[in-house]
């Protein structure tokens, strides 16, 4: 079991390590656009990639809590902290790509941003009460988050569909990782639930990798 | 008109611009802005010191130029406008590269 653990830690650690590195490369790209610009749109972007990387914090700092700072933790306990993390990721990933499809909106006032703001702070009281939760309601958020996410990386995927520019190479990639996200959700909402909560982590690095290669396409194209 | 999303507009300006430099009337028939929204456009790209404003000796009219880091910042929002585009978080004919 200790190998196990120590196995499922090493994963989370370097998969979590390569998806907050290229999850920063793209928040720096956006936040020195808003730096320059202030755009609203770009502010809104840049706070969904902040918590795209909130998200991937928490589930590593779950996860190594109970893998490695608490090695002897009971399997059952081990279990309810792993949910637990999946749980807080999910919310905070479904947080970011909530804002995310805000920023597409055409008609971005600044009444939005007020109510995001007051809904932000929702968050933090939210982590307090998770620590509480029962098997059955943490079962029932991680559905409720998957089904959410799966609808909007439906909706991100038709989004661009619909706008992007065709003929590029990363832009089709892009696609198959919003597809990677889209059906990692879709196989957890199973009740056999075949794959592990690491299915999730590993198929949304693999998306953000995809991102980061388009950031590298961009640049090439930039400086050609 | 159309809705362009600012990170375009600034971009348009500063590709109007270009390396030669321009007077106000081409940036704005290249950026598609009316003059005095351009003008106050122009005036904080000044004070963040993206362009800097000159005399044309010759035929005294007011020339823009991009500075070092006015440059720079074109790349970066040219890669960021590639990105959003790609995305489909602005529309794919928002932005003429």
């Amino acid at each position: 079991m200790i190998n196990i653990n120590l196995w499922m830690a090493s994963t989370y650690l370097v998969t979590g390590a390569i998806l907050l590195i290229v999850q920063y490369s793209v928040f720096q790209l956006f936040r020195t656009g808003y730096e320059i610009t202030r755009s609203k749109q770009l502010r809104l972007i840049t706070l969904s990639f902040l918590l795209f990387i909130t998200a991937t914090i928490s589930m590593l700092s779950i996860n190594i809590w109970v893998s490695i700072i608490n090695p002897d933790i009971p399997i059952q306990e081990l279990d309810y902290y792993r949910r637990l993390s999946v749980l807080v990721y999910n919310s905070l990933f479904s947080l970011g790509l909530f804002i995310l499809l805000l920023s597409t909106s055409e008609r971005l006032v600044e009444e939005r941003l007020e109510t995001l703001q007051a809904e932000m702070l929702l968050i933090p009281i939210l982590q307090t009460g998770l620590g509480v939760l029962s098997r059955d309601l943490l079962d029932t958020g991680i559905l409720i988050t998957n089904i959410v996410i799966l609808l909007q990386g439906t909706f991100l995927l038709s989004q661009y569909i619909l706008y992007s520019e065709k003929g590029v190479i990363t832009g089709k990639l892009w696609t198959l990782g919003l597809v990677l996200i889209i059906f990692s959700r879709g196989v957890d909402i199973l009740p056999e639930k075949p794959f592990s909560e690491l299915l999730i982590f590993l198929t949304d690095t693999v998306a953000f990798l995809l991102l980061y290669l388009m950031k590298k396409e961009a640049e090439i194209r930039v400086k050609g | 008109m159309k809705y362009r999303p600012d990170v375009v507009i600034i971009l348009d300006i500063l590709e109007a611009i270009g390396e030669d430099g321009a007077i106000i009337s081409r940036i704005a028939s290249y950026a598609n802005m009316p003059i005095p929204r351009l003008r106050e456009k122009l005036e904080i790209m000044i004070e963040n010191g993206l362009i800097v404003e000159e005399v044309d000796e010759k035929q005294g009219r007011k020339l823009y130029k991009l500075t070092e880091k006015g440059i720079e910042t074109r790349e970066k929002l040219r890669e960021t406008v590639f990105m959003l585009r790609q995305l489909g978080l602005i529309p794919r004919d928002s932005y003429k590269p």
